[in-house]
C-alpha cells in the first residue's frame, strides 16, 4: 500500500497538482510516475489509483478546454484513464509521463470529435472550415470586450483541428515544437492552424458581437 | 497598399505576434501595419484573443468534478477492467 492515506491532493491550481504532504509524510521518497506505471501495468490497481488522483485535474482540465463542456470532459476524462490502464504497460519513459499523459489525452479528445461528427459545416479539404478574412475597417462588426465566457463560447465552435492547437498554444502555453508531438503534425502545421484559429475565433466573435 | 501586400502581411500576423518571424520579414509587417489601418485592425483583434487566451489560462476558473466519485464511476463501469 503507498502513501494514499496520508497525503491530500492539493487544487492550487488546474493541471498542475501538487502533492501535500503531512508532517509525518516529510522526508519519505514518493513513488515517481513511471514507477506507479509499471505497477499500474502488473495490476496493481492502488498504483493506478494513485496516478490517477496525481494527474486527474491535469486531464480534465484539457479535456474541459478542448470541449468546452463539462459533462463531455467527465466522460472523456473517464475514457482517457480507462484506456491509461489498458495502456500504461507502453509507456517506457522515453518522454515525461504527463508528456505522454497530454498526448493521450489530446489524441482520445480527436478521436471523440472525429466520432461525434456534429458539426455539419462546409470545410476545406484538410477538414477545416475556409477563413475569410475580413479586415477591421471594412466591417462594421467590431471586435467586442473579449471575456472568459465569449472566448470560450467561441472556441466551442472552432472545428476540432484549430481548436486543438489554439487551445494547446494559446491557452496550454505549449510550443509548436511539442504541439507537432503530441498531434503527429509538423510544427509548420501547427502554426498555420494557430493563424487560422485566431482568425477564425475572430470571425466567431465579431459575428456574435453582431447578433447581440 | 496593394492586396497583394496586405494578403502578404496577414499570414504573418500570427507569428508577428508571437515574434517568430526573421528582422526581415518582422519590418515589412511592421512598415505595412504602419500604413494600413485595415490590417492593424486585424492585428489589435488577434492580440485581444490572444490576451484573452492568458487570461483563460491564469483564470484557472475550473469546477472540477469530485475525483472520488469519477473514480467509482470509472471502477464500476469498467469493472471488468480495472476492478
Amino acid at each position: 500500500m503507498y502513501l494514499r492515506e496520508n497525503l491530500s491532493f492539493s487544487s492550487t491550481e488546474y493541471g498542475e497538482g501538487e502533492w501535500c504532504l503531512s508532517v509525518s509524510e516529510v522526508g519519505k521518497p514518493q513513488p515517481t510516475d513511471i514507477e506507479l506505471a509499471q505497477k499500474s501495468a502488473a495490476g496493481d490497481i492502488a498504483a493506478f489509483e494513485d496516478l490517477y488522483k496525481r494527474h486527474f485535474r491535469r486531464v480534465y482540465a484539457l479535456c474541459l478546454r478542448m470541449t468546452s463542456n463539462p459533462e463531455e470532459a467527465e466522460d472523456l476524462t473517464q475514457e482517457v484513464f480507462t484506456h491509461l490502464f489498458k495502456t500504461v504497460g507502453s509507456f517506457r519513459g522515453e518522454s515525461a509521463f504527463t508528456t505522454w499523459l497530454h498526448r493521450l489525452t489530446v489524441n482520445q479528445v480527436l478521436m471523440h470529435f472525429r466520432r461525434r461528427k456534429s458539426r455539419p459545416e462546409f470545410t476545406t479539404d484538410d477538414g477545416e472550415t475556409p477563413i475569410q478574412i475580413v479586415k477591421g475597417t471594412e466591417n462594421q462588426n467590431r471586435m467586442p470586450v473579449v471575456d472568459r465566457i465569449i472566448l470560450e463560447n467561441a472556441i466551442s465552435k472552432l472545428p476540432p483541428g484549430y481548436r486543438s492547437v489554439f487551445v494547446l498554444h494559446d491557452v496550454e502555453g505549449h510550443e509548436h515544437g511539442e504541439i507537432a508531438e503530441i498531434l503527429g503534425i509538423s510544427e509548420g502545421t501547427s502554426k498555420s492552424q494557430l493563424h487560422k484559429a485566431r482568425l477564425k475565433l475572430r470571425d466567431l466573435i465579431r459575428q456574435q458581437a453582431a447578433l447581440n | 497598399m496593394t492586396e497583394l501586400e496586405c494578403a502578404k502581411s496577414l499570414a504573418m500576423l500570427s507569428e508577428f505576434h508571437d515574434g517568430a518571424l526573421d528582422e526581415e520579414r518582422r519590418a515589412f509587417v511592421r512598415a505595412h501595419l504602419a500604413l494600413c489601418p485595415p490590417c492593424e485592425g486585424v492585428f489589435k483583434d488577434l492580440d485581444t484573443i490572444v490576451a484573452a487566451a492568458l487570461v483563460l489560462r491564469e483564470e484557472r476558473e475550473i469546477t472540477f468534478p469530485d475525483e472520488n466519485l469519477l473514480w467509482q464511476r470509472m471502477a464500476l463501469k469498467s469493472d471488468q477492467t480495472i476492478h
